[in-house]
């Protein structure tokens, strides 16, 4: 593949490319699915493919095919470039990357233990163990529906750009998914999602508890049909689990912080940004506040050594004690704001344009328990974890609805609530957190973005924080 | 390799490798993209695709892959995948079959376009004639989406089916801005040119924005509403997967147990027909072989099926076979909807306008999101104009507001429907749907508490 690349690139360039850079990749995924006790046909799917995409007098031209010769994919370079052409008569405001090093690197995530030296027997063990220990006797919760979804994926990739860069990579993903239903007569029903995800082998099914963790979620689940009362609607206290902060960190800041979004090169799909260019230096949130994203924790979801243009990842402070310090960028947004790439622009497969993602995104600890965050709080809710939830295409008014979700009545959880809604804007999240624990969690997640859309694997996660004076809606 | 003999060549490996059953589809598709923003084109997009599916039962064990690798030896290792775990798992209860064919597919008329095709090459001028109709109504800024491709999908299953289908389509839309909160949304879709007007879709946009200027804050509270095309194409694809006996089994669906009951206002009719000329969304035959035919879903308020495949018909012990059991998302052969239409009503926009008197006037949601599928307790968030409507005429835009209601009580509130209908197939809207706008009472309306 790596010679396919070249020629493509070479091919774009001949054919009158300003800039050109060659993709191809190949991956391999597998889903092993449980359905309410019955298992559901192996899900698998194979792909390879090779892109280019050029730059020529200020617009940006992409060709794809799956079609593996020389003629095919020299044939997408010239494509590529005919396409830019044809654009840039109708580009004013040419596109241009900033400048970054030629990096030459190959990196891949080793598997302690291969997908493939584990049987299909192994595999399906797994999940037939986990239905045992959520059936009704272990979990006094009665699941008429239950999936279980343990996925797992290869994917080999060789990036070439007509600047001299070549990064060749592998990755393995392993993945668990499921979605219970609990129903109770009387009681209706009540619903959980979750996923968990590593860029690992197999020993990181080894490390999830898988047992435990879909039967304590099966169990709450039966618990709030049983006991949740009605949540209180007067101005309180409110402390998040570190699900919510998560979602909280990834939907109401690492998308707003999308540079790309901020340009207005997302809005007619995935929005704009309540943020502009001028708006660094900031304040949105209290000198609690601090969120990264990095693509580079091990292990991690949205693990990555260098991006889909070729640059190298590291952490970025997207909030710094409250401020707004930096934006993600792509080369083409860091040359628009005069700055340099910090290596987030993804692709999810070999037919799509690099854009801009998230990778890891999380709020920083802080140094409290999460019995010290609930001691202090006269009246309040803890919401541990959520089920619906959404934000406008701004990302300023968001919505965050409780799953497992107790009162907190003088420093002290008591009973289950139900459903309780968060309903507020960006800034009076951030300006409501006084306080955050120590305990740093993270969940895995597919985020979706992009047209066609890209579902990219990402972690987001953070501790356990406090909000003061908060008025539920809902 | 032509698609044909790549075909062949999947159906013969399947066949050969000892599988009972096996359906082999080829897909081949050239797609055309040109993306722009603020005014200008951010990028043009060519994707040149081959893919093969297979569907393979053995002992009444299934399995089914996607390639879109396809070097011969991938082709052999996806079948040994499968036939490895067939070869593991248990006899399941479910005694699943293919359909038995031959049959005929027939043809449906205008669903390939030669003009398309070659539209690759003034997709930029397309776009700017809609990016300057939006201006000319005194927008800022427009950004938007054109796409065009032809593709062919051709099938042989072990039960006899044989089909080629032929097809081309034409997507666009476009996002005009006022301002940073005044934005109006247009968009279309169909297999042909015919009907496609980027600057009438510009010029639309481009007024509603400007006519959306300087929202004030919204106030929360129960309204009667009107929820345009776009709200209620994105709420009724929500219903018509609702409607797949798939999610039923899986308990994310709030139809899963309700064939026979009135599930919405007797003012509603959806139907899922891909035989429709010059709809975007037309098929002839579905992965396993069935011939595609209408399905009414919802009449007169009354959920008539769920949509099946052979393998959920038999399970759940009910339905038919429509033609709608697609290879999808879920990664494997299950049924879903194809082109959905909205019967319409009587009243004009204007008419429907004035029948609501006080109210709010919704033109597009996004991020529609459900706290529990099978109850359809949900909120999704307007994203362009919200006018308000007082004595029968809109007043003024407001912005800020969220509906957070129930799904099925939503559709029950429906009191009526416009006689005009559009196309919706965007970002949020995932199956193409043909639907006018509607008047629905009493929503939930909320916001921000701080």
């Amino acid at each position: 593949m790596l010679d396919l690349v070249a020629k493509a690139v070479q091919a774009a360039v001949e054919s009158g490319a300003d800039y050109a850079e060659g993709r191809a990749q190949r991956s391999l995924s597998k889903g092993y699915v449980m359905k309410n006790g019955e298992e559901d046909p192996l899900r698998l799917a194979l792909d390879r493919g090779i892109s280019v995409r050029v730059l020529v007098a200020g617009a940006l031209g992409f060709a794809s095919t799956n079609k593996i010769d020389e003629r095919s994919v020299t044939g997408a370079a010239a494509k590529a470039v005919k396409l830019a052409k044809g654009s840039s008569a109708h580009t004013q405001n040419k596109v241009v990357f900033s400048s970054e090093p030629a990096c030459r690197e190959r990196w891949s995530v080793q598997q302690k233990i291969p997908f493939e030296d584990i049987t299909l027997q192994e595999k399906f063990d797994l999940l037939v163990e986990i239905e045992e220990w959520i059936k009704p006797d272990n979990t006094r919760a009665t699941l008429p529906f239950r999936m279980l979804v343990l996925s797992e994926s290869k994917e080999e990739r060789v990036y070439i750009n007509s600047e001299g860069a070549q990064i060749e990579s592998t990755i393995p993903r392993l993945g668990f998914n499921f979605i219970l239903t609990a129903s109770e007569t009387g009681k209706g029903t009540s619903q959980r999602m979750m996923e968990i995800g590593h860029s690992a082998g197999w020993e990181a099914a080894k490390e999830w508890s898988l047992n435990e963790l879909v039967q304590n979620e099966a169990k709450v689940l039966g618990k709030i049909l049983r006991e949740a009362e009605p949540t209180p609607r007067e101005e309180l206290d409110m402390v998040l689990g570190s699900e919510v902060v998560g979602i909280i960190c990834h939907e109401s800041c690492g998308h707003p912080q999308e540079a790309d979004r901020i340009l207005g090169r997302e809005a007619a799909q995935a929005g704009e940004s309540y943020l502009k260019p001028h708006m660094l230096g900031t304040r949105i949130g209290s000198d609690k506040v601090t969120i990264v994203d990095d693509p580079t924790i091990p292990k991690s979801f949205g693990y990555y050594l260098y991006d889909e243009e070729g640059v190298k990842a590291s952490p970025r402070v997207l909030i710094d004690k409250g401020i707004i310090r930096s934006f993600l960028h792509n080369r083409e947004t860091a040359a628009k704001l005069d700055t340099h790439s910090n290596g987030a622009a993804r692709a999810v497969a070999y037919d799509k344009e690099p854009i801009i993602r998230m990778a890891n995104t999380y709020m920083k600890p802080g140094d409290c328990t999460l019995q010290e965050l609930i001691e202090d709080i006269h009246e309040g809710v803890y919401m541990r974890t959520f089920t619906e939830w959404n934000i406008d295409d701004r990302r300023y008014n968001q919505r965050y609805v409780g799953l497992e979700a107790y009162l907190i009545k003088n420093g002290r959880v008591a009973g289950l609530v139900k459903n309780p809604v968060l309903e507020i804007t960006t800034p009076g999240l951030y300006g409501s957190v006084d306080a955050v624990s120590r305990n740093l969690q993270f969940e895995a997640a597919t985020c979706g973005k992009g047209e066609p859309m890209q579902a990219a694997p990402v972690w987001h996660g953070g501790p356990e924080i406090r909000l003061r004076k908060v008025k539920l809606g809902g | 390799m032509d698609a044909q003999d790549l075909l062949q060549l999947l159906y013969n490996a399947c066949t050969k490798a000892g599988v009972d059953e096996a359906s082999t589809v080829v897909i081949e598709e050239n797609v055309h993209m040109t993306r722009f923003s603020e005014n200008q084109i951010t990028i043009s997009e060519n994707w040149d695709a081959v893919k093969a599916i297979a569907y393979l039962i053995k002992d009444h064990k299934r399995a089914a892959f996607m390639l879109e690798d396809l070097a011969p030896e991938r082709m052999h290792d996806a079948i040994d995948a499968a036939l490895a775990w067939m070869k593991r798992t248990e006899k399941p209860e479910v005694e699943v079959t293919l359909p038995e064919g031959p049959f005929t597919y027939g043809n449906v008329e205008n669903s390939y376009d030669p003009r398309i095709p070659r539209l690759d090459t003034e997709l930029p001028d397309i776009v700017d004639e809609a990016v300057n109709a939006s201006l000319s109504e005194k927008a800022k800024k427009a950004s938007g989406v054109l796409r065009v491709q032809e593709h062919s999908r051709l099938i042989k299953t072990s039960g006899g089916c044989e089909g080629v289908e032929r097809g081309t389509y034409l997507e666009f839309t476009i996002r005009a801005f006022h301002s940073d909160d005044a934005s109006g949304h247009e968009n279309w879709c169909g297999s042909t040119r015919d009907g496609f007007d980027a600057e009438a879709l510009g010029s639309t946009a481009g007024r509603v924005a400007y006519q959306a200027r300087n929202p004030s804050e919204g106030k929360p509270g129960v309204y009667n509403v009107i929820l345009a095309p776009s709200v209620m194409g994105n709420l009724l694809n929500a219903i018509a997967l609702s409607s797949s006996a798939y999610m039923a089994e899986v308990g994310v669906s709030c139809l899963g147990d309700k064939v026979g009951q009135q599930v919405a206002s007797g003012d509603l009719t959806l139907i899922d027909d891909a035989r429709t000329p010059t709809s975007p969304g037309i098929s002839l035959f579905d992965d396993e072989g069935s011939p595609t035919e209408p399905v009414e879903i919802i009449k007169d308020g009354i959920l008539q099926t769920l949509l099946h495949s052979s393998y959920t018909m038999r399970k759940r012990k009910e339905g038919r076979l429509t033609g709608n059991a697609y290879y999808s998302l879920f990664g494997e052969v299950a049924p879903v909807p194809r082109c959905l239409f909205v019967k319409p009503g009587a009243a004009s926009g204007d008419e429907l306008v004035k029948e609501l008197g006080k109210g709010l006037y919704i033109t597009n949601t996004w991020y529609t999101r459900f706290q529990n599928y099978i109850t359809g307790d949900f909120s999704t968030i307007p994203r362009d104009a919200i006018f308000t409507v007082e004595r029968g005429e809109i007043s003024g835009s407001v912005k800020g507001l969220r509906i957070s209601d129930n799904l099925l009580h939503l559709l029950k509130e429906v009191r009526a429907l416009s006689r005009e209908r559009v196309w919706r197939r965007w970002w949020e809207v995932d199956t193409p749907i043909f639907l006018p706008s509607f008047l629905v009472e009493n929503i939930s309306i909320t916001k921000s508490t701080m």
